[in-house]
């Protein structure tokens, strides 16, 4: 059983969640014109061993967006992010 | 209702519908914090920093569930208006209002939700929004034998009726 931290909820049971895919896939910029860049952003993931960055969803508790560390081997869990927050930090280093 | 039972620790758990009265939800978005905190203090609240702790005047219980999102109870119905940066929701009629009281109601609730109920972790006066049977509700702790919970209102017949079976039966 995996046991996530929320950061407005606390340490959570895993069945309050649900799993969102990959966070680490970035969309392609909006005028990009081979098929190829979309086809890769939306269907083509790696299955990575080891640390890896997860979007989960506090479904039945705040209902946020997060983002997740989790080593795929072992499970351990080294942080977690309100993915609005993830997001807002990238936009002020590409400004 | 009200449902009768003890729990196998010999604690007496009272299960109960009441009413609701009226409960609202402000969201918003960036500014949030500012234009919920000034539409709360209209009415004599104020918006919580605090994604735990229950805030209570009088017949008026808020809880702060997200960032952007506050969730009023009241007995009267609150003159909260949208605005461009403000979403005002009347979700009176979406939940369904129960209570649990006596010895045995946090452990009964420690038997059907993967929450810690002891006062320690779930100190009087602080709430939590969790699953119950993969259904989301928010639980209230009042007194210390007391809790609130309210649940979706198309879960009622099935959410009582999964907690007065466990606690003739199981808890
Ligand atoms: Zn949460």
């Amino acid at each position: 059983m995996l046991r996530i931290h929320c950061p407005v909820c606390g340490l959570r049971d895993e069945t309050e969640f649900t799993y969102g895919g990959d966070a680490t896939m970035r969309r392609p910029d909006m005028t990009e014109s081979d098929p190829k860049a979309w086809v890769d952003y939306v269907f083509i993931r790696d299955n990575p061993r080891g640390p890896h960055k997860e979007y989960w969803h506090h479904v039945t508790g705040c209902r946020q967006w997060l983002i997740v560390k989790r080593d795929t081997l072992t499970h351990e869990i080294s942080g977690s992010y309100l993915a609005r927050e993830v997001a807002d930090l990238a936009d002020e280093v590409a400004a | 209702m009200p449902a009768h039972g003890v729990t196998s620790d010999g604690a007496a758990v009272v299960i109960n519908e009441t009413n609701l009265g009226f409960l609202t939800q402000l969201a918003g978005w960036a500014r949030f914090s500012e234009v919920a905190d000034a539409a709360l203090r209209a009415q004599s609240l104020s918006l919580s920093e605090n994604f735990r702790v229950t805030v209570r005047r009088g017949m008026v219980t808020a809880w702060r569930i997200a960032p952007d999102r506050v969730l009023i109870r009241s007995d009267v119905k609150l003159s909260l208006e949208s605005s461009d940066d403000l979403a005002v929701l009347d979700l009176s009629e979406a939940r369904v209002c129960l209570t649990l009281e006596g010895a045995g109601a946090a452990g009964l609730l420690s038997r059907v939700i993967a929450l810690d109920f002891s006062e320690a972790a779930f100190p009087v006066g602080t709430f939590a929004q969790t699953a119950l049977h993969h259904v989301g509700v928010l639980v209230d702790r009042p007194g210390r034998d007391q809790f609130t919970i309210l649940i979706p209102t198309t879960w009622t017949t099935s959410l009582i009726g999964l907690l007065t079976d466990h606690l003739a039966r199981a808890a």
